[in-house]
């Protein structure tokens, strides 16, 4: 280890070393206000810090990415949420017609029901710029779901969504319809259930919402789950531009070097305040790894 | 201490390395470099760089977090400091990467995402802290600690 640590030390020191003179030329440029583009100095760490500013352009067109997958999940999610509080109020109104109700009332509600279910069509119908969220990859031309009164028939596939986050990454966007599709079923059930002043059927019904409810809840934590991966993916692609941003400053070691100096200047009691214990903490931390 | 003039000072007068550093992630954007060494220039102080033993000239300039504000001292998660080792927080040293505002010409640091050393395993690591108040741009000298008379 000890070999390999100064074998290391010593190809860093040889290239420091070959970069002394490159320096002083920096010291230099800095003195006599830049007279010199670090292009023209030094063709190669030109072509290094400008292939990396294009490492920045895409690290930004895959942000974009990102952020058009996120508005699309928190799309998808807000209807998912209509479409559950849609379960529960069906459930409210079949308990409350449940117990001692009479007939009539039971038959009062079915409207109701029957608008529950129409919403939750529509939500299942929702769009994001122009295409339908959860028709698979049927986003265009055809609802994901019809509904002919009777009942409602999923018209996309399973088909799964992504968007490009990284040169060879994709991450998955969407929910498809027939993740859901039993919700409709469970309330078309109670629909018909209370429509035909049936008890045991409307239990059944019941029971039904309630097993879909819990379903789609895990449906919408999968989509939060598919959220959370694109924002640390983002957030990933963030700090990585950043770094890529830290790495030119130290290309074009001119600004850098002149920005130091400035602040070392300007920030000059703290930095002999600091001085001894800057002292302490590069020799620690040094001497610590030496 | 040295008799020669200070532009010819030696190599070893002006520049201090440490031993190579294990960052077993990479650094985000750097993910291919998992070996660095810091690196202090005297005249530079207390400004210190990172460079990568892979490919020496790739590096970063950093400063020690531990100079500056301590409002902005860490909140790091026990399961990122387990991908270095879970070192106790004396074995901790944090530094901020630093880079240059191309309009300003000012030096920024980045505070939302430090990078984080355990000096006893010699693991290193960039964490990303989930905060609000931490900015990837922070200007340098709003870190600076004033009024302690110190």
């Amino acid at each position: 280890m000890r070999v390999t640590n100064s074998l290391i030390k010593d190809q860093i020191i040889n290239f420091l070393t070959a970069n002394q003179e490159r320096l002083a030329d920096v010291q230099r440029q800095i003195s006599t206000n830049k007279e010199v583009a670090v292009s023209s100095d030094d063709p190669v760490r030109f072509d290094r810090a400008s292939r990396f500013k294009s490492l920045l352009g895409k690290n930004e067109q895959y942000t974009s990415n990102i952020d058009d997958g996120i508005a699309w999940i928190v799309m998808g999610a807000e209807s998912l949420d209509v479409v559950y509080e849609a379960l529960q109020q069906a459930k409210v109104l079949a308990l409350q017609t449940r117990g001692d109700a009479v007939s009539s009332t039971r038959a009062q509600v079915v409207p109701y029901v029957d608008a529950l279910i129409e919403e939750m069509v529509l939500m299942g119908n929702s769009k994001f710029m122009g295409k339908y969220i959860f028709g698979g990859t049927i986003t265009k031309d055809t609802e994901p779901f019809a509904y002919d009164g009777v009942s409602v028939t999923y018209n996309g596939n399973d088909g799964s969504l992504t968007r490009k986050v990284g040169d060879d990454t994709y991450l998955e966007i969407n929910t498809t319809g027939s993740e859901f599709l039993n919700a409709f079923g469970a309330v078309i059930a109670l629909r018909d259930a209370l429509d035909a002043d049936d008890g045991a059927a409307m239990d059944a019904a019941i029971a039904q919402i309630d097993t879909v409810s819990t379903q789609l809840l895990n449906t919408i934590a999968r989509a939060g789950s598919m959220q959370r991966k694109l924002e640390l993916t983002r957030d990933n692609l963030e700090i990585a531009n950043v770094n890529l941003q830290s790495y030119i400053s130290q290309a074009e070691d001119v600004d850098l070097m002149e920005a130091i100096l400035q602040f070392n200047a300007q920030e000059l009691g703290y930095r002999a305040a600091l001085e001894s214990s800057a002292r302490i903490m590069n020799i620690s931390i040094l001497d610590h790894l030496r | 201490m040295s008799d020669k003039p200070k532009d010819h000072a030696s190599k070893s007068d002006r520049v201090e390395l440490s031993d190579p550093l294990e960052f077993p992630a990479g650094l985000p954007g750097f993910e291919e470099h998992k070996q660095f060494i810091f690196e202090s220039r005297a005249e530079m102080r207390p400004f210190l760089w990172l460079r990568s033993v892979d490919d020496p000239e790739m590096a970063l300039p950093i400063i020690s977090c531990l100079l500056l504000k301590k409002q902005v001292l860490l909140h790091i998660s026990k399961e990122e400091l387990s991908l270095i080792g879970s070192p106790a927080e004396a074995d901790i040293a944090p530094y901020y990467i630093l880079r240059v505002d191309p309009k300003e010409g000012t030096i920024t640091a980045n505070t939302k995402a430090p990078v984080i050393i355990n000096t006893k395993s010699m693991q290193g690591r960039q964490v990303i802290l989930e905060r609000d108040g931490l900015v990837v741009d922070e200007p340098l000298k709003n870190l600076v600690p004033s009024g302690e008379g110190a």
